[in-house]
């Protein structure tokens, strides 16, 4: 139970990073991104985003600032740092091994 | 990076409460808007919005714990669960208790007396210009210790403290001096016998009556006089006001009081000192050892007080200007008068045949030099000459010789 917690939190995380490699969004922004990015299949939990954001933040991969939203209200926007960028990378790369490394094993008929 | 976030958090949270309450309260406005614009109407826009997101509160909650160092609730259940066990095991924690206390109360004992005895300055005006001078002796000269190597004998105090340059005054005590106050009923005291320049040296002004002159420490026994400290005063003679002039007995000796120390100099041992007496009543005090005509035995202790201006370093060492400026030592202020009396008195035997060596120049020498002292320096100079001598009629290379290495130099 707690591995699958684990891999589920892992994975969140990579996608985030993701979201934000282009440019500074807010929580919502990220939401929607990862939606539209994915073809409408992937919703992400927003009960899960939000505690992710705040312990990326702390982990020193996020920044965040305040800032005002296009109709106005006020909005916290987050983006990668360096150190983000770079965890990005590991996380991708590791990813990229591990789902080769299933294809491989579920094409086994 | 989030250690020192969250230390700052810590003091913020009213401001990251709000924070994060705006942040959950902009998402739900932008879906409730989204939904708006699809065609949900009214309420139901908000309610889909907030279904959607899930439960506020508990998310809210999970972002505010991410943000916390511990949460509180699992350290109160901690030191629950701890005081619990304790509990359960009354021996071991009792054990544990005393040696936790004992270390402690240890530990504080261990630095009450280092703190005393070496790290405070002492409770003197001008303290940070008080010193502790120690000899060391190099070679194979033996000596007789009676406490610490480094002390002095009493002949040698006098040597230094005639000979310095640095010091404005060195007094020396003798540590560790237990004597029995004789009386109605005789109690042990500690105190110390001290140079008669003690109390001046370290600048303190008796409360009543008067501290040691020189005259006091003209010869040994010359003067059986003790000062007393305020506490003794106070809790032995009830703080009587004509107690100068009182006889007390100390180890059986009889003394004359002279005077009560200011409340709170409590003299220079770890331990209150209730008493100083002369230096040259030492034999009084401890008639088994006869330590003041022992030039061998190193017994005091000497402390010296800085002229101002002069640096620790300098003190420790002669100074390069006195070896140098040796050649010029009539015009050069460098030399106690001691070392110009024996630079003369050097002079003027070894050039005897054209001085004859005045009476005056040996009326001045005498001054600063016993007798035995003089016959020592007058046969080191002639010794020396007649090296000289030596040595320039044969064309000696100066340098060659290597003498055997050891010195009894005291430095």
């Amino acid at each position: 139970m707690e591995k699958e917690a684990d891999l589920l939190q892992g994975t969140l995380d990579m996608l985030v990073l993701k979201a934000l490699a282009r440019g500074a969004k807010h929580g919502y922004g990220v939401a929607e991104w990862i939606h539209e990015s994915s073809n409408d299949v992937l919703h992400v939990e927003e009960g899960a985003l939000y505690p992710a954001l705040h312990r990326l933040e702390l982990k020193g991969w996020l920044s965040a600032e305040w800032g005002t939203s296009a109709n106005n209200r006020r909005a916290k926007y987050y983006s990668l740092t360096a150190a983000g960028r770079k965890k990005l990378a590991e996380e991708t790369e590791y990813w990229r091994r591990m789902s080769r490394a299933i294809a491989r094993v579920m094409q086994i008929a | 990076m989030s250690y020192w976030m969250r230390v700052k958090a810590l003091f913020q949270t009213k401001q990251l409460d709000r924070d994060l309450e705006d942040e959950l309260a902009f998402h739900l406005a932008m879906r409730e808007e989204k939904n708006r614009e699809r065609g949900i109407e009214g309420e139901e826009a908000r309610y889909a919005a907030r279904r959607h997101f899930g439960n506020v509160t508990r998310i809210k909650e999970a972002c505010r714990e991410a943000w916390s160092f511990v949460s509180l609730e699992s350290t109160w259940r901690d030191l629950w669960y701890g005081a619990r066990a304790l509990a359960k095991n009354p021996g071991f924690t009792a054990v544990a208790v005393l040696a936790i206390a004992l270390g402690i109360g240890v530990n504080t004992g261990i630095f009450s007396v280092l703190n005393g005895v070496a790290l405070k300055l002492l409770p003197v005006p001008r303290a940070d210009q008080i010193v502790s001078v120690d000899q060391t002796f190099h070679g194979k000269f033996r000596r007789n210790v009676h406490g610490e190597p480094g002390m002095f004998s009493y002949s040698e105090y006098k040597n230094y403290r005639a000979s310095n340059h640095f010091f404005s005054g060195m007094l020396a005590y003798a540590p560790f001096l237990e004597a029995t106050l004789g009386g109605e009923s005789p109690s042990q005291v500690m105190g110390a016998e001290t140079s008669c320049n003690f109390f001046d040296v370290l600048r303190e002004r008796p409360a009543l009556g008067r501290t040691f002159v020189e005259a006091d420490c003209s010869a040994p026994g010359a003067s059986p006089v003790a000062v007393l400290s305020d506490d003794l005063w106070r809790t032995r003679f009830g703080a009587d006001p004509l107690v100068v002039g009182k006889s007390i007995s100390l180890n059986r000796a009889k003394f004359v009081v002279i005077g009560v120390a200011a409340p709170g100099f409590r003299g220079l041992d770890p331990w209150p000192s209730a008493f100083w007496a002369p230096v040259t009543m030492q034999k009084a005090l401890e008639p088994d050892a006869d330590l003041l005509l022992n030039d061998y035995t190193g017994w005091l202790a000497v402390l010296g007080r800085m002229r101002p201006g002069v640096f620790l370093e300098r003190a420790l060492g002669e100074s390069e200007q006195r070896l140098y400026a040796l050649n010029a030592w009539r015009e050069t202020p460098f030399y106690s008068e001691r070392e110009r009396a024996a630079l003369d008195w050097t002079e003027a035997v070894t050039l005897v045949s054209q001085t004859h060596v005045p009476d005056e120049v040996y009326e001045e020498v005498r001054k600063h030099f016993s007798e035995k002292e003089l016959l020592d320096l007058t046969f080191a100079v002639v010794a020396i000459n007649s090296w000289n001598r030596l040595a320039v009629s044969l064309r000696a290379i100066p340098g060659t010789y290597q003498g055997k290495k050891s010195s009894a130099a005291a430095s």
